[in-house]
């Protein structure tokens, strides 16, 4: 039997905002140590990972490790017919091919139940190493993403380039460039708001805009995103989902001109 | 081509004549010559639109995934970078629960693969590996008649009067429950010929068949092609000392 129960729903409803632009189905595999999902979006250019640890949930109770096959779209419909200050409770069968998720209201006057099928995914699993990256960029993850948002009006791509300066993002188009410098904040009184750069080397990688778009779907979910990047590695954008776990999106590089 | 096609038209009738009006219709489309014809081709370039459009609508319907796919060609992918592990992801458990049930495979296909009797001078019939075996392996099983204690302690007297009789019986525990496998009577199974050496290359180990306890080899160290097969008999007993000096060995 598969029980959580989460009393912020709303919390689940930003991580399912967050994949479903990117996936259409994924796995939810569950174990005694948490909900994990690993998925590559269509085109195996992107990955999403997610784990929330067990001991995040206000209940949790897995006897045997399972795997729930999930239509994301399916599964939003229902996030959508809840509030904001539900709780829920997701729960399985050991052997089900049903998932119920269960909706109450605050005040426990209305309970509302949701079954829903489940897949049978035949999902490819990737191994990630641990690398150690040569930049790593924290900063605001509204900034991240107002910077995508604006860059990808010009261009495709965007360039990333990490120096001890500062990170710039960058882009061309029909239109002409564009050029966003971020410095590394001095001052540390606002945690939420400061750039930081770890840097072991310098880094210029370039990705697709809309990738980076479907990643930014994350931001309500953090107040910070982080970026590692490495030459010759996809980039890492980690979203913390306070108290619960973390949703992370790997992305691969553009295949530079010289490439070819 | 497009003239090969003409000039087999004017050979076969009906169905390639049908292509040429449709080439001239669209021949009409790019020429319009008099106000006559127009009418004619608003009607078929209706028609075109249409049977041109059909197709192009069909790809914008799978935007998600066609958009993406196309645009990707000058993307790597993360298959470059990270290695698949489709369902080959094994945890420790799993490969544990499969070498338990090739154990058990074996068990019940009574497997004797790669063992040879050979007779040795001074203490009679022995088991040889004929191939190689890795540590761990299952080797053989020591075959006979599972009985309980009270019947093994009648076998063992009336045993005991016979001195051709050998000495056969393995006593082990298994779930907290005294057994004996009795492998006195001559069987043809190999595993009951297996010597004893206090410091042998084999392991008895026990496991649950159809809820019955089995007795089985397994190799302690990788053993070669042609070494003797032994294991510790475990039987110290003084009165089996007396009977059987070489078990102190």
């Amino acid at each position: 039997m598969f029980e959580a129960r989460l009393i912020n729903s709303v919390t689940f409803k930003k991580v399912l905002d967050a994949i479903k632009d990117l996936l259409n189905e994924a796995s939810f595999d569950c174990s005694e140590a948490g909900i994990q999902l690993q998925a590559m979006d269509n085109s195996h250019v992107s990955l999403v990972s997610l784990a929330l640890r067990s001991d995040g949930f206000d209940k949790y109770r897995c006897d045997r490790n399972l795997t729930m096959g999930m239509n994301l779209a399916s599964m939003s419909k229902i996030f959508r017919c809840s509030s904001n200050d539900d709780t829920v409770t997701i729960k399985a069968q050991d052997d089900a091919d049903t998932v119920t998720f269960m909706f109450e209201s605050k005040k426990q006057e209305k309970i509302s139940d949701y079954e829903m099928k489940l897949m049978n995914l035949d999902q490819e699993h990737l191994g990630i190493p641990d690398t150690d990256f040569s930049c790593v960029i924290r900063m605001p993850a509204g900034e991240f993403a107002r910077i995508v948002r604006d860059l990808s009006q010009f261009g495709e791509s965007i360039v990333i380039s990490c120096t001890k300066e500062g990170v710039k993002f960058s882009t061309s188009g029909d239109i002409g460039s564009a050029n966003v410098k971020l410095a590394q904040t001095s001052s540390f009184e606002k945690e939420e708001e400061a750039v930081i750069i770890e840097m072991q080397e310098p880094v210029t990688l370039t990705f697709a805009c809309q990738y980076l778009n479907s990643f930014t779907k994350a931001t309500p979910l953090a107040n910070q995103v982080q970026l590692s990047m490495s030459d010759n590695v996809p980039l890492v954008v980690e979203y913390q989902i306070p108290d619960l776990g973390h949703l992370r999106y790997y992305l691969a590089p553009k295949i530079e001109e010289d490439e070819n | 081509m497009v003239r090969g096609a003409v000039a087999t038209a004017s050979l076969v009738h009906t169905p390639v004549q049908t292509r040429t009006q449709k080439m001239t219709c669209q021949d009409t489309l790019s020429s319009p010559s008099t106000p006559h014809r127009i009418q004619l081709r608003s009607d078929s370039a209706n028609e075109v639109k249409k049977t041109l459009k059909q197709p192009v609508a069909k790809p914008k319907r799978k935007l998600n995934n066609n958009h993406i796919e196309t645009k990707n060609s000058d993307n790597h992918k993360l298959t470059e970078y990270f290695p698949v592990r489709r369902s080959v992801r094994k945890v420790s458990k799993t490969v544990l629960e499969e070498k338990q049930r090739s154990l058990e495979d074996a068990v019940r296909n009574d497997m004797e693969d790669g063992l040879k009797v050979k007779v040795f001078e001074g203490k009679g019939r022995g088991v040889v590996a004929a191939k190689k075996f890795q540590r761990g392996d299952f080797v053989v099983e020591y075959k006979g008649d599972l009985i309980d204690m009270t019947e093994a302690k009648i076998r063992e007297e009336k045993y005991a009067q016979d001195n051709n009789a050998g000495c056969y019986m393995y006593y082990f525990k298994h779930n907290n429950q005294q057994y004996c496998v009795d492998a006195t009577a001559e069987s043809g199974k190999l595993g009951r010929l297996v010597n004893h050496s206090r410091n042998g290359n084999l392991l008895t180990r026990t496991l649950s068949i159809d809820n019955k306890p089995r007795l089985v080899l397994i190799a302690k160290d990788s053993i070669e092609e042609g070494d003797e097969l032994l294991y510790d008999y475990g039987d110290r007993s003084k009165e089996s000392l007396k009977h059987h000096p070489w078990l102190a060995y």
